[in-house]
């Protein structure tokens, strides 16, 4: 088979250098535009368990990369003067230009043909090889080309980020927040050799205007050449963590990351490998590393299938899932720096959980085990500003005016008594009860009376009620909604909670009816939704407006709901109620309740430990034999 | 770490009196279990069935189901054949249970495969109940096995924690196993488990003269349903006494708390060299 590979990138080059193992027979040319020297940008990182595995494929390559790499297992983060660090991850770290020598290396020592400094522009000019791998990145020309039968998607950030390097080595992977008077600026960093690190510098869209550099016209700047304005306002708020050392551009300017989809990775003889077919925001670090794990997957699909349409949709069936998975983990990872502005309230522990728990790839159990170190270190800070030692962060207590809760596990019950005891006695802090589905409202409209459950939340556990949202809809009255208020403040009730009305129906207007009829010293809290778009900034900022007026009427607290009805990507629904329920805390100031939700204890504490939400409601994926209170004793930490 | 003898039940040229025969060789130790799979569209020895006929010839040994195809069964009737295997064995049983890997297996069945990690989920959280209230028969009542779980996508091990008192790797090389029990630990402590989980893992093994040949055209053939892993999973047969000691460091070293080793050729000899090298 003759085989043009398009693009020498590590992706292009590894599965020329595959293919070629696996049958020398095969005829293959790598054609690549610049010189074998010359790349841009500076060191790649990997997660290091993933590499080995992969560079198994060619053991040649695994030896020259791990004589070439550096290698670390440390998560390092850098906030308000404070340092908190996190091991047992496992990363190593090389020069772009190493990595593409070892490989340019090893293709030609197994025949493989390669020519730079050759452009190919016109897919035509191939007529004579019997497959084209486009891997020219993420700006492919062939993908351009061959637009209509691949139908490319592709999704520009908010966020602007600069690549730079610097010879200062950083021991870890490295997170550093600055503030400067513009706004909050971040880096990624990691070295890549005994010499060089990467740094990455990430801001929000509003920030770098402010700061002014979007002065710099990325049209003007030569090939290689890079913007002086920005690596120099990094450079002088970064000073005091480089050293001494300077930001050392390479053709760097401020770019949007481009996520790129597409509808089919094939069309005719042409297949896409890597950037070209599909690109993850860099901060999961995964880019060249799906770039080879295709290459591994074309070159198998070619060497079990003997038609050509066959191999290439065996390739793409195997390959999709897996990217499209890391795609989908990668989006809150790329949303982190557009919204996460209010990144200076978090102290330094709560910072690095944040960072840490983004994505959901590395659980709050995946951190205890690979460093229970850090985390008792960060819970014992959470714990600390709450009075408390030696529990699970879900077991601080929590106070809503004169109401203690014992822990911040929510339990919801039905309104019949006997579900009511079962969640007192379960160690929730509080239970919420509320109408039991399908069964209807006990409550009459012009008549809404408690006396069936006289007494019944008086107890230890403080018991909230659910307003029944027939006496705030268009049949009840202000009148039914005080009379309520005030039968339940009778009953021993600790808190009311307003559920999402009918359309139309005025929050603001019962909130201000239970106010007068409910007593001062107890709770109020309001149910939302969470925003359907967290990328929608106007509905964003409308929200939060309305959500500080509530509070000025007497709200104390907000229940985040979890989505109503069935849900098609329930990971996708978790992280918009949680990127809802940290906006609600941080911007309009009043502390959340995330309900519903398939979550582990894990998340529960993951959430609490990185300031996205106060309370939570009983983890539906928990342990039977899970309480509040109890793990921490049963493990006699 | 202990070590468990995988038992002949569907190696070709197989019979029932090599099995009874092999467990019986088991019992003497150093084992403290015999295992057996599940298997349904390819020639197999049903495994509930013949853990009760080996409760019969054994006193000792620990009696392992690695692993039952959970969602095949019809929970009530699993229920009762478990907790009676319980009852007669003395307590001996493990309960190993999965989805298994082969979509024949279901087909063979007559049973759907779609949403069958929602029966195996409603499977784990009815079979306590089944056994504590005796609705499988009453004199099944407080015969609870220990389950474990396996399987390697984050489902299964989240599965896992939340239900079964443990979970069992498929096999691969002592790294590879590392890495599924750090999941594993974290998928504990993640569904609020107090203690850490019950680990298990599985390996290959094939010692006598000319084994090794033989022992690795079983697996291939036994693995052909999944493609390229085959002749990962044929390469590390354990062939030599050195491979095994060397294989059983490695499980140990990354915490296993049950070794399960597997003979990939129908003879009982390969019990007493097995026992030989495990020592």
């Amino acid at each position: 088979m003759r085989v043009a590979v398009l693009g020498g990138g590590p992706g292009g080059l590894f599965f020329a250098v595959l293919l070629k193992r696996q049958d020398p027979r095969h005829a293959v040319t790598v054609f690549e535009r610049n010189a074998p020297d010359a790349t841009f940008g500076f060191g790649v990182v990997f997660p290091e368990r993933s590499l080995g595995y992969l560079l198994e494929a060619d053991p040649e390559t695994h030896a020259a990369f791990l004589a070439a790499s550096v290698r670390w297992d440390a998560i390092e983060y850098r906030h308000r003067g404070e340092v908190r660090v996190c091991r047992g991850h496992g990363f190593s770290g090389i020069a772009r230009t190493t990595l593409l020598a070892l490989l340019q290396a090893r293709a030609a020592q197994l025949g493989v043909d390669l020519r730079f400094r050759h452009e190919v522009d016109d897919l035509s000019r191939l007529e004579g090889y019997d497959l084209v791998v486009a891997a020219d990145g993420v700006h492919s020309a062939a993908r351009a080309a061959l637009a209509a039968a691949v139908r490319p998607e592709i999704h520009a950030g908010r966020s602007r980020y600069i690549w730079l390097g610097t010879r200062k080595v950083f021991g870890a992977l490295t997170f550093i927040f600055e503030e400067s008077p513009d706004g909050w600026f971040g880096i990624h960093a990691y070295p890549y050799s005994r010499e060089m690190s990467t740094v990455i510098v990430e801001t929000d869209e509003e920030t770098w205007r402010r700061a002014g550099l979007d002065r710099t016209d990325p049209a003007a700047l030569a090939p290689g050449e890079s913007d002086l304005g920005g690596l120099t306002y990094c450079e002088r708020l970064f000073a005091r963590h480089l050293d001494g050392h300077r930001l050392l551009g390479n053709h760097s300017r401020w770019l949007q990351f481009r996520t790129v989809r597409l509808a089919a990775w094939h069309a005719g003889r042409v297949a896409f490998l890597g950037d070209a077919a599909h690109t993850a925001h860099f901060s999961v670090g995964s880019g060249t590393r799906m770039a080879m794990e295709d290459a591994i997957a074309l070159a198998r699909a070619l060497g079990e299938h003997a038609d050509l349409a066959a191999a290439l949709c065996a390739y793409e069936r195997e390959r999709r899932p897996a990217v499209e998975r890391i795609q989908r983990a990668a989006e809150p990872s790329r949303r982190w720096w557009e919204q996460f502005r209010h990144v200076g309230r978090l102290s330094a522990g709560e910072l690095a959980c944040h960072h840490l728990t983004r994505t959901r790839l590395l659980t709050y159990g995946t951190l205890r085990v690979r460093d229970p170190g850090f985390v008792a270190a960060v819970e014992r800070e959470f714990l600390g500003r709450h009075g408390v030692t030696g529990s699970a962060p879900c077991d601080a207590p929590f106070r809503l005016r004169s109401v203690r809760l014992a822990n911040r596990v929510v339990r919801r019950a039905g309104w019949r008594s006997a579900e009511v005891a079962a969640a007192r006695a379960s160690g929730a802090g509080l239970v919420l009860v509320g109408p039991i589905p399908g069964h209807g409202d006990p409550w009459r409209v012009g008549a809404p009376s408690l006396s069936g459950l006289r007494g019944f939340a008086e107890g230890e556990v403080p018991v909230g009620m659910e307003l029944p949202a027939v006496l705030a809809g268009d049949r009840g009255s202000l009148a039914d909604v005080r009379e309520f208020a005030r039968q339940a403040a009778g009953a021993g009730a600790a808190l009311l909670l307003v559920p999402r009305l009918l359309a139309g129906v005025e929050v603001a207007g019962v909130l201000e009816a239970l106010r007068q009829a409910w007593p001062t010293d107890r709770p109020l809290a309001v149910e939302v939704e969470a925003w359907e778009d967290p990328d929608d900034a106007d509905a964003v900022s409308a929200g939060l407006r309305r959500l500080q007026a509530l509070g000025r009427l007497g709200a104390d607290l907000v229940a985040v709901a979890g989505p109503r009805g069935p849900v098609r990507d329930p990971e996708r629904a978790l992280a918009t109620q949680h990127a809802a329920s940290e906006l609600i805390r941080h911007r309009a100031g009043l502390p959340t309740l995330l309900l519903g939700g398939d979550r582990t204890v894990g998340d529960l504490q993951a959430l609490l430990l990185s300031g996205r939400a106060d309370l939570c409601e009983w983890p539906r994926l928990a342990w039977g034999g899970w309480r509040p209170g109890r793990a921490r004793h049963a493990e006699g930490a | 770490m202990r070590v468990g003898l995988g038992l002949p039940t569907s190696l070709p040229g197989t019979s029932g009196a090599l099995v009874l025969e092999a467990a019986v060789r088991a019992d003497r130790g150093p084992f403290a279990s015999v295992a057996v799979l599940d298997r349904v569209a390819d020639a197999s020895l049903d495994p509930l069935v013949t853990l009760a006929a080996v409760a019969g010839v054994t006193r000792r040994v620990r009696l392992v189901t690695a692993i039952l195809i959970g969602p095949l069964r019809n929970p009530v009737l699993l229920a009762r054949a478990a907790g009676s295997l319980q009852a007669v064995s003395g307590g001996r049983l493990v309960l190993g249970l999965g989805l298994g890997a082969r979509e024949a297996d279901y087909r063979v069945a007559g049973v759907e495969p779609r949403g069958r990690g929602a029966r195996l989920e409603a499977l784990l959280a009815a079979l306590p109940a089944l056994w504590e209230t005796g609705r499988a028969g009453a004199w099944a009542a407080g015969h609870r096995p220990p389950i474990l779980v396996g399987g390697f996508a984050d489902a299964a091990l989240a599965r896992a924690a939340r239900h079964a008192d443990g979970y069992l790797h498929g096999g691969g090389p002592p790294r590879v196993f590392a890495r599924a029990a750090e999941r594993a630990r974290a998928a504990w402590v993640d569904a609020g488990r107090p203690g850490p989980p019950e680990l298990w893992g599985q390996g290959y093994v094939a010692l006598g003269p000319g084994a090794a040949e033989a022992g690795r055209r079983y697996l291939l053939d036994y693995y052909a349903f999944a493609g390229p892993l085959a002749e990962r999973i044929a390469g590390g047969l354990l062939t030599t006494r050195e491979e095994v000691r060397a294989f059983m460091a490695g499980y140990a070293e990354a915490g296993c708390d049950e070794l399960l080793l597997i003979p990939t050729v129908p003879d009982a000899g390969e019990v007493d060299r097995l026992a030989e090298a495990v020592g």
